[in-house]
């Protein structure tokens, strides 16, 4: 467990030097800081831990120092949510991401470079405590005016517990092919091949898939993508469907309606996964997100979230829930 | 201290010599150009006569075979004649480029510099400066990208002085005048429309990338490559280069400062806008963010020539 921890200690401390390594590398660069805070208020409903009403505060910042050839940026979030119910809950989590890119101006190269951890945390049961910290290059390769290669692929490692003694340590690729057919529209084909190692007990698998999106962007926003995920090794052997979709239009001046969306579907034939069996899905598993945004002024959006999310393992554990949350965002220093 | 001073006047006095060869070669190359294009085409006509000739000798079965010889023989005197033309005029149109581009950073950095200064002087002063201004933003008009497809000739409008015309010519002018204006204003109208439906469109890609953000909490980066890694930024610099015009003919791009936006290319826009032109490719290969900030550049540049035209309309 310690090991477990040190480890992440490491990784936190790596990315924060390489922050301010970067900082000061780029001193006379151009900053642009933004300072938000959302405060979100509504129901939980379902059988999830405690349904109850929900409010949640986020507060986000963001910082981007800007140099002709190169992007620092950093972006972090806070969000203690507070869970009224029969008895008093409090959760946080924390979000923190460094991006870093730089463009070769010699060549048609780009590189980006993400690195960034994320905390869910629950104040009295640690067991449903979620970490999990990521490293990646993301390069661009142009090919020609509409062709575009993107390879990448970074270490991943995920933390199950609050103790810090479940975890999952990956590796993942990917190479993608983008091709814009014009301004508005575009298609991303490509392959996806992460290897997974469980923490302490040397298990390892594989997980691999290929990979397709297409993207519109006219008087509306519009992308589905799709993954066929093959899972190989001692953990866990099966297939799975993936399919993710976004879609924004504008209704009128004020007001935007936003639809996000993650289906996951397994063969008919498979046996659905245990829980204990987790590595990076859960079973079949359903979210739609809706968000109305109603801007108020430059600064500041109202917005209606319906959140929707269901799930369903083995041994006939079903889980859904649903939430509606009303919140103000406020952004400070321009977007 | 005064030798500072002397310096300073010495490298002002060279640089204003060094401009003025400059606009001198620019305007002497210019010329020199289009009589070598004219005299390109007019060789390109004559060899594709010599073509047909041949071809007609050559389908002709009773063909007398000394007179194809001495065709065939002008013909490819004809041709390297032409190559010749070819590349001599792929070298000026090189050297203009670069005349070009100098000329407009020059100009550009003059106006920026004197716009400073305007703000400062004295009011009875200024009407000096303004002038002084207006020549040089009308000079960097000519030597910005031509428009061949707008349908008023930019080079005219710079030649045209109210001031100095009798009462027909006046009159032909103003008609002139007053026409170009419309068709600025109409582009510009096309422009703002345009603008307006795609300030819309960035505002909700950002809402849309803040929501998925928000979502991304729970997937971290699971999903960088579908979602965060559009190659905006790429793109961004190949579109720089793209709307500027500046790719020789290799295609290798060239610098692309400073910032000189094709209004050509913005003609092409327009004209695709409204549905009367074929589909530009380079213009749809550009982001959402680039083709914005081109369409911002391009009201900049056509404002500007409304301006010059408005003065031109009063008599200055």
């Amino acid at each position: 467990m310690e090991t477990t921890i040190r480890k992440q200690a490491l990784f936190l401390c790596g990315i924060f030097g390489l922050f301010l390594g970067v900082s000061f590398a780029f001193p006379g660069t151009q900053q642009k800081n933004d300072f938000s805070l959302t405060a979100e208020s509504g129901l939980i409903e379902g059988n999830r831990l405690e349904p109850g009403p929900v409010a949640r505060l986020v507060l986000r910042y963001a910082c981007q120092r800007r140099a002709p050839e190169h992007t620092l940026g950093i972006r972090t979030s806070f969000a203690p949510e507070l869970l009224l119910a029969s008895s008093m809950l409090y959760s946080w989590r924390w979000n923190g991401r460094l991006d870093y890119a730089t463009e070769i101006n010699t060549l048609p190269v780009n590189f980006k470079l993400h690195a960034g951890a994320l905390t869910l945390a629950s104040s009295r049961y640690r067991e449903y405590t979620y970490r999990i910290a990521e490293a990646r290059i993301q390069t661009q390769f142009a090919l020609s005016r509409q062709l575009m290669l993107l390879p990448g692929g970074g270490v991943k490692m995920q933390f199950f517990s609050g103790r810090g003694d479940e975890g999952v340590t990956s590796v993942p690729l990917e190479s993608i092919l983008f091709y814009r057919f014009d301004r508005k529209k575009n298609i991303a084909l490509g392959a996806a091949w992460e290897k997974y190692f469980v923490d302490g007990s040397g298990e390892s698998g594989v997980r691999y898939s290929p990979v397709i999106r297409f993207e519109y962007k006219g008087r509306m926003l519009f992308s589905l993508g799709y993954q066929y995920y093959i899972y190989r090794g001692a953990l866990y052997q099966g297939r799975e469907h993936r399919l993710r979709f976004n879609l924004g239009a504008m209704i009128n001046r004020q007001v935007s309606l936003l639809l996000n969306g993650s289906l996951i579907f397994l063969p008919s034939s498979q046996e659905l996964r245990t829980e204990q069996e987790n590595v990076s899905g859960l079973g079949e598993r359903s979210n739609i997100y809706l968000k109305t945004v109603y801007d108020l002024t430059e600064q500041s959006d109202l917005f209606f979230k319906y959140i929707y999310e269901r799930d369903r393992f083995k041994n006939d554990y079903k889980s859904f829930s649903w939430q509606v949350l009303v919140g103000l965002d406020y952004v400070y220093g321009g977007r | 201290m005064k030798k500072i001073y002397f310096i300073l006047i010495l490298a002002g006095i060279a640089l204003a010599q060094t401009s003025a060869s400059v606009e001198r070669e620019w305007s002497d190359l210019n010329r020199g150009y289009h009589q070598l294009k004219e005299a390109y085409d007019r060789e390109r006509a004559q060899l594709d006569t010599l073509l047909a000739r041949i071809d007609t000798q050559k389908e002709n079965p009773n063909r007398d075979e000394a007179s194809l010889k001495v065709l065939m023989a002008e013909g490819l005197q004809k041709s390297a004649l032409v190559e010749k033309t070819y590349e001599e005029l792929a070298r000026m149109e090189k050297r203009l480029l670069r005349l070009r581009k100098i000329l407009y950073r020059y100009y550009s950095a003059r106006i920026d510099s004197l716009s400073g200064v305007l703000l400062k002087t004295e009011p009875q002063n200024r009407s000096a400066m303004e002038k002084k201004l207006a020549l040089l933003r009308s000079r960097r008009l000519y030597v910005s990208p031509w428009i061949p497809e707008i349908s008023f000739n930019l080079k005219l409008i710079h030649g045209i002085s109210l001031k100095n015309a009798d009462s027909t010519e006046r009159k032909i002018y103003r008609a002139y005048l007053e026409g170009a204006l419309r068709d600025v204003d109409s582009s510009l109208t096309v422009i703002r429309q345009k603008r307006e439906e795609l300030t819309g469109l960035v505002k909700l890609e950002q809402k849309s990338k803040t929501f998925l953000a928000d979502i991304e909490d729970v997937y971290a980066f699971d999903d960088v490559y579908a979602g965060g890694a559009s190659p905006e930024t790429a793109g961004k610099t190949e579109a720089a280069n793209t709307y500027t015009g500046n790719v020789d003919r290799n295609g290798t791009p060239e610098e692309p400062s400073p910032f000189i936006f094709s209004l050509s290319r913005l003609n092409r826009i327009l004209l695709k806008v409204d549905g009367r032109s074929t589909v530009d490719g380079n213009v749809d290969s550009l982001s959402t963010e680039s083709y914005l900030q081109a369409l911002g550049e391009g009201q900049k540049q056509l404002q500007q020539l409304r301006n010059d035209i408005l003065s031109r309309l009063k008599g200055n």
